[in-house]
């Protein structure tokens, strides 16, 4: 079995249907890119594998794990020991500085704190951002924030990496640079990656595209 | 959950200028309510117990009259109230009488009393010898009574000289007495038993025994008291009359229990109110940083974890404001005893102080009832949170 597995995923919000009968098999350290307009429903994919919400019907698994038949508990494990979000919206917390910022999953996943850190100071110093760690989020630039943000997503090393737009708010420079990183930072963790945008520049950096149009997968 | 994510949860929540505030409000205004509960059993519980042990101070735990008027304490009535295994039986004579002193005169009740028996009775040390009297508290302070001064007792038997007139006879105020009652201090008058027979012609004879059991029971349980009381009424036979302690205020204590029950219910009102404030505090944190919650779900903070955090917190928001809430009774019971504005008048309360008296009982009823309300508070706050979908939360808030 493919390490994600997706079969007849369907999934309405009332009566719109935003996901129509998706089957997908998704490899182990495969990179994906997820492109489709606004509103094509790739967006709730991405969440879907991530364990932030459930289908209407279907199955979704992933490395064989049945996420549909899990309850909040287990499925809260799961986003925190397997999956690292980055969103469009760096989301880091204005009450905590950079470091504790990154290190909030850990803690409240009850990790081996000194792991964590000692990872940290690794990928902070890859991506340049070691200044960064002791200031708080509004001290730093927006392309900084982002790649704290990606430090984050990455500290607990997941073995998927789910990223929703995490160029929407980049000039086309840092776009590059972002989509180039996220590409070489889930090869070197052995993450599978998964992008979801809706610009074909972005989807480019990725060797497999998926194109969802209207709830379905098209290409 | 780990102390670690706990703080880090919490630091989330206190973070902005305005939630350590609302917190801090919120906290002083349960802690308010929940003192106001707490000063009002306390002042219930506080009376009852000052009426009793005031009453107890000066008549011993059971009273003996007799319909006929005087009595002997003789030999087949000791007896008799040695059944109960007294520790102290007492002879008293009383009768009423005029005070007058510089012009003055107050209606008072003399007690003629051997100073040892009556101690080892009451517990109140009434120091008596002939030719001295000892005086109430609040009628030396309301006829300016020192120590020393003679004080003019009119008493109602027929003069010597002329049977129309009473009897004047002057003692010399020995001591002055507490009670701890108002009317008691301010009505009684203790003079020895040999000089109060002598001026009414009893000899011997009594009008009031006062029998003290051995084992003083809790002023709140009295039931050897009662036990005793019918004890002697059977042997007694209807030539006595047997009295417990608090017989002549018992419409009194009656009251204050049925009012203690009615008004602990209306007070849960004001409770309710400061429930609501803490319900206010939970929906604005979960408002406010309604995003921050959704982030952390996303990022592997599951629901029971949650609700940990919850319970936890509004248990510590409980925990400080029952700490207010005891300081803010220890400071008003202070103000009662110290702020004369605060201190209530005997003559209405019976009282001639008022204290907060709260056993663990009280404070565990007002504690716990106060702690389901709050937790009931923090579930409906968790219920709030738990009711959306971690991507509606996160859509929504990052639509905002």
């Amino acid at each position: 079995m493919s390490f994600i597995h997706l079969e007849q995923v369907e999934k309405s919000f009332g009566k719109t249907k935003v996901l129509r009968g998706i089957n997908l098999k998704i490899e182990a350290r495969e990179l994906v890119a997820i492109r489709g307009a606004s509103g094509s429903g790739k967006s709730t994919l991405l969440y879907l594998l991530g364990g932030l919400d459930q289908p209407t019907s279907g199955k979704v698994t992933i490395d064989n794990k049945n996420l549909t038949s899990v309850g909040d508990t287990e499925l809260a494990r799961y986003r925190n020991d397997c999956v690292g979000f980055v969103f469009q919206f760096h989301f880091l917390l204005p009450s905590m500085t950079c470091r504790d910022n990154i290190l909030l999953p850990a803690r409240i996943g009850g990790k081996d704190m000194v792991r964590v850190e000692k990872d940290t100071k690794v990928l902070a110093e890859t991506l340049g951002v070691t200044h960064c760690l002791e200031k708080f989020p509004f001290e730093i630039s927006g392309g900084e924030q982002q790649r704290i943000n990606i430090i984050r997503a990455l500290s607990l090393r997941p073995k998927i990496l789910l990223c929703d737009e995490p160029t929407g708010n980049l000039d086309s420079k840092n776009t590059e640079k972002v989509a180039t990183l996220l590409k070489n930072l889930a090869a070197d963790y052995g993450a599978t990656l998964l992008v979801v945008t809706h610009d074909d520049k972005v989807a480019s950096f990725f060797p497999r595209k998926i194109v969802i149009e209207d709830g379905q997968i098209i290409g | 959950m780990k102390s670690s994510s706990y703080l880090s949860i919490l630091r989330i929540v206190l973070h902005g200028r305005s939630a350590g505030k609302i917190l801090l409000a919120t906290m002083m205004s349960f802690a308010f309510s929940i003192s106001v509960i707490l000063c009002t059993f306390g002042l219930m519980d506080g009376f009852d117990h000052l009426l009793k042990s005031g009453l107890r101070h000066s008549s011993g735990d059971i009273l003996i009259t007799s319909p006929k008027g005087f009595f002997f304490l003789n030999p087949e009535l000791e007896e008799n109230l040695n059944s109960i295994s007294p520790s102290a039986i007492a002879p008293v004579i009383q009768t009423e009488a005029f005070a007058l002193y510089q012009g003055q005169s107050k209606g008072v009740l003399v007690r003629g009393v051997e100073s040892e028996n009556f101690g080892r009775a009451t517990g109140l040390e009434v120091s008596v010898s002939p030719g001295k009297m000892v005086v109430g508290y609040e009628l030396a302070r309301q006829l300016k009574l020192k120590k020393g001064d003679n004080v003019a007792l009119t008493l109602g038997r027929g003069n010597e000289s002329s049977a129309n007139l009473p009897t004047v006879k002057i003692f010399q105020v020995g001591s002055i007495v507490k009670h701890g009652i108002y009317q008691k201090d301010l009505r009684f008058v203790y003079l020895d038993r040999q000089d109060l027979g002598d001026l009414l012609g009893v000899g011997n004879r009594i009008n009031l025994a006062i029998v003290s059991l051995k084992k003083k029971q809790r002023l709140d349980d009295l039931d050897a008291v009662t036990q005793s009381q019918q004890v002697l009424r059977a042997r007694l036979d209807g030539d006595y009359q047997v009295k417990p302690f608090w017989n002549e205020y018992s419409f009194l204590i009656e009251a204050v229990k049925v009012e203690k029950l009615s008004i602990s219910l209306i007070l849960q009102l004001i409770v309710v109110v400061a429930v609501f404030n803490i319900l206010a505090f939970v929906i604005y944190i979960m408002e406010k940083k309604a995003q921050d919650f959704f982030f952390l779900r996303a990022i592997g903070l599951d629901l029971s974890s949650l609700m940990r955090f919850w319970c936890v917190s509004i248990f510590i928001i409980w925990f400080f404001s029952c700490v207010g809430a005891h300081l803010l009774s220890m400071i008003f019971n202070w103000g009662l005893q110290h702020l004369p504005f605060l201190q209530i008048p005997g003559e209405i309360y019976v009282l001639s102080s008022l204290s907060i008296k709260l056993d663990f009982k009280a404070y565990f009823t007002v504690y716990s009832v106060s702690l389901l309300w709050v937790m009931l508070a923090a579930f409906l706050g968790y219920l709030r949170l738990k009711r959306r979908p971690i991507i509606e939360g996160l859509r929504q808030e990052f639509s905002a």
